[in-house]
């Protein structure tokens, strides 16, 4: 399948593991794993006023340790412990002096700039609000650009009304315009603080600079800055790809059914985790948006005895829901004439794998 | 097991008892007759075989299966080194009154056949304008016979499958009712009764074998996809299930 236009990831790319589970966080990451590696995930970030709205799951995405470990053994991915990293980088001081206070100015930054806007919008608020009792009690649903009573102002408001596009597009020129007039002419004063800034009644400021600061900070004895949380310390913090060398212990842990998951990965299914239908994966044969999924797998070792009774209920669910019940698992050589089957079935990656698929006879 | 010498023994078989039940009497002759051939290497356990036979007779009688054939071994072209292997489980193979299972890739095939020569026809041919599925052939199958209590692996499922031809061989293994081979049986009733009375020496070939498994329609479909078998399970209750089960990955059916 042709890779849409998402930005390609430099890889290897950390894997974020915080109490056993694999969490990716960055949704350039989670799109481009899903394009490429035909990995989905499940998005499990609720929203913290309505968790139980499990519909609108956003990040992070948590993959299935199989998934982990497939990204990791393609050597693309490298798992990170993040609460060591954590711990490493911000009270074992991992983090440098200089690079801590860079963050932490950065961080009264973003507080300042974050407080300057809260008080801008109070302003504003506050503002209108003020305008609308003063010049229209009781006109409450007419918009207030019809409620001017002077006539010299809607004189003004014709003319603008014209020219607003223009006043726009050129900015500067206006401002220049509305400085030279700012002490000559209160309403069009007025006009210039809706477009632009919190100006004070007695105090005009420039439009330009308020504008400016609300960008920025509010300059001289601004609000107090917020107090910022960041939302990811992978700004401060900095993940290495370990040596390119992986030793297996390394390896994110895998259920037995690991093999099974290879094997179907490596034929292009996409595959969830299979618990709404009582097996261990649904194996969609394209991007879970677009096709319902072929197959409900359940892997197992070569020679695990299973009861017949399992292969008859997963059968039966699988029909009924339209899809097939899949079992498989790694051939493993032993008692004698392994050899044909193996070589007919397990070829395809995943090492040699072999898999059954059932469905109800409807007999 | 030792109960098998001890139905060797029997110079009639014990279906003439008439306490026995149609499904009794046909397993005890079957036995009987099977216990007849001259013994190559072990056979299945005797429990195994009743279980094969039970299955098959449900498939005859309550499915309306025709042309059951039991298969003591191997087929020559499947086994190891080109001969004929006992099995350790007897595999039935019948051929069933429709077709038991459609490639849902064949079936948009045939009802797209079926759309271009009623587009041919003028709607108006023979057979053709008539909506919804084309007859598709009948096809034999292979029933692999179970019981609910056994526990099985994947291996055992590998070790079957390695062991079947694609398709089961025609006249291949034992006839076990006597019937127009291919056809309906028509004596439907008296089957069991005409059975017991022992005059079926010619009925119950003795293991032969057909290497050449293709049938004259063969199916592309059918020899292209991974290889196929019926799942029958018995349960104590004597209720069979069926379930198809592929060697592979085969997508599902839109049923």
């Amino acid at each position: 399948m042709a890779i849409p236009d998402t930005a390609a990831v430099p890889e290897p790319f950390p894997i974020f593991k915080l109490a056993h589970r694999f969490l990716l966080y960055d949704t350039t990451t989670i799109t481009y794993i899903r394009a490429k590696y035909n990995i989905a995930g499940v998005l499990i970030g609720g929203l913290p006023q309505a968790p139980q709205q499990n519909v609108f799951l956003g990040v992070p995405l948590e993959l299935m340790p199989e998934e982990a470990r497939l990204l990791c053994e393609k050597g693309v991915a490298y798992v990170v412990d993040d609460a060591k990293a954590h711990k490493q980088g911000f009270m074992g001081r991992g983090l440098g002096d200089e690079e801590r206070r860079a963050f932490q100015a950065s961080l009264r930054k973003q507080g300042l700039a974050a407080a300057g806007q809260a008080e801008k919008k109070t302003e504003d608020r506050k503002k209108a609000a003020l305008k609308k009792k003063v010049e229209s009690d009781d006109w409450n649903d007419i918009p207030e650009d019809m409620l001017r009573p002077t006539s010299r102002a809607s004189n003004k408001r014709k003319g603008k009304g014209a020219k607003s596009k223009e006043e726009e597009e050129t900015p500067v020129e206006t401002n220049g315009e509305s400085d030279g007039k700012v002490t000559a002419d209160r309403s069009q004063q007025d006009d210039e603080d809706l477009l632009f800034a919190p100006a004070t009644n007695g105090v005009p400021l420039n439009p330009t600079l308020s504008r400016a600061a609300s960008n920025t900070s509010i300059a001289g004895g601004g609000p107090e800055p917020f107090a910022v949380t960041p939302t990811t310390s992978y700004p401060p913090l900095a993940a290495t790809p370990p040596p390119s060398t992986f030793s297996s212990t390394e390896l994110p842990d895998v259920p037995p059914s690991y093999p099974l998951y290879k094997h179907m990965h490596a034929k292009d299914y996409f595959l969830a985790p299979g618990l709404r239908f009582g097996c261990q994966y649904m194996a969609y044969p394209g991007d879970p948006l677009r096709f319902h999924s072929h197959f409900l797998c359940n892997g197992m070792d070569w020679d695990q005895e299973f009861d017949l009774l399992d292969l008859v209920g997963g059968g039966r669910l699988g029909t009924g829901v339209k899809k097939g019940f899949l079992i498989g698992g790694e051939v493993k050589g032993g008692s004698g004439d392994q050899d044909v089957g193996a070589t007919s079935a397990g070829e395809g990656g995943g090492g040699n794998v072999r898999t059954f698929c059932i469905e109800w006879g409807g007999m | 097991m030792s109960t098998n010498t001890t139905a060797a023994k029997a110079p009639h078989p014990p279906a003439a008892d008439p306490t026995f039940s149609a499904l009794q009497a046909f397993i005890a002759e079957q036995e009987h007759l099977h216990s007849r051939e001259t013994g190559k290497g072990p056979r299945p356990p005797i429990e195994i075989t009743r279980l094969a036979l039970q299955i098959a007779h449900n498939l005859r009688f309550q499915h309306n299966w025709t042309d059951m054939r039991v298969h003591y071994r191997t087929s020559a072209n499947t086994g190891a080194g080109g001969q004929t292997v006992p099995r350790r489980r007897p595999m039935i193979s019948g051929l069933p009154p429709q077709r038991v299972y459609v490639h849902p890739d064949e079936q948009i095939d045939a009802l797209e056949q079926q759309r271009r020569e009623r587009g041919a026809g003028g709607g108006v041919g023979v057979g053709v304008g008539v909506p919804g599925m084309p007859e598709m052939g009948r096809e034999r199958e292979w029933v692999l016979p179970t019981h609910l209590r056994e526990n099985w692996t994947l291996r055992r499922f590998g070790e079957v499958f390695d062991t079947l031809s694609a398709v089961p061989p025609e006249g291949g293994g034992g006839a076990l009712f006597r019937e127009e081979v291919g056809g309906r049986g028509q004596r439907v009733d008296g089957e069991e009764e005409e059975g017991a009375d022992g005059d079926r020496d010619g009925q119950k070939e003795d293991e032969e074998v057909d290497g050449d498994s293709s049938a004259v329609g063969e199916n592309p479909w059918r020899t292209s996809q991974p290889k196929r078998l019926l799942l029958a399970t018995l349960d104590d209750d004597s209720t069979i299930v069926y379930y198809i089960v592929h060697d592979g990955i085969v997508k599902p059916r839109q049923n």
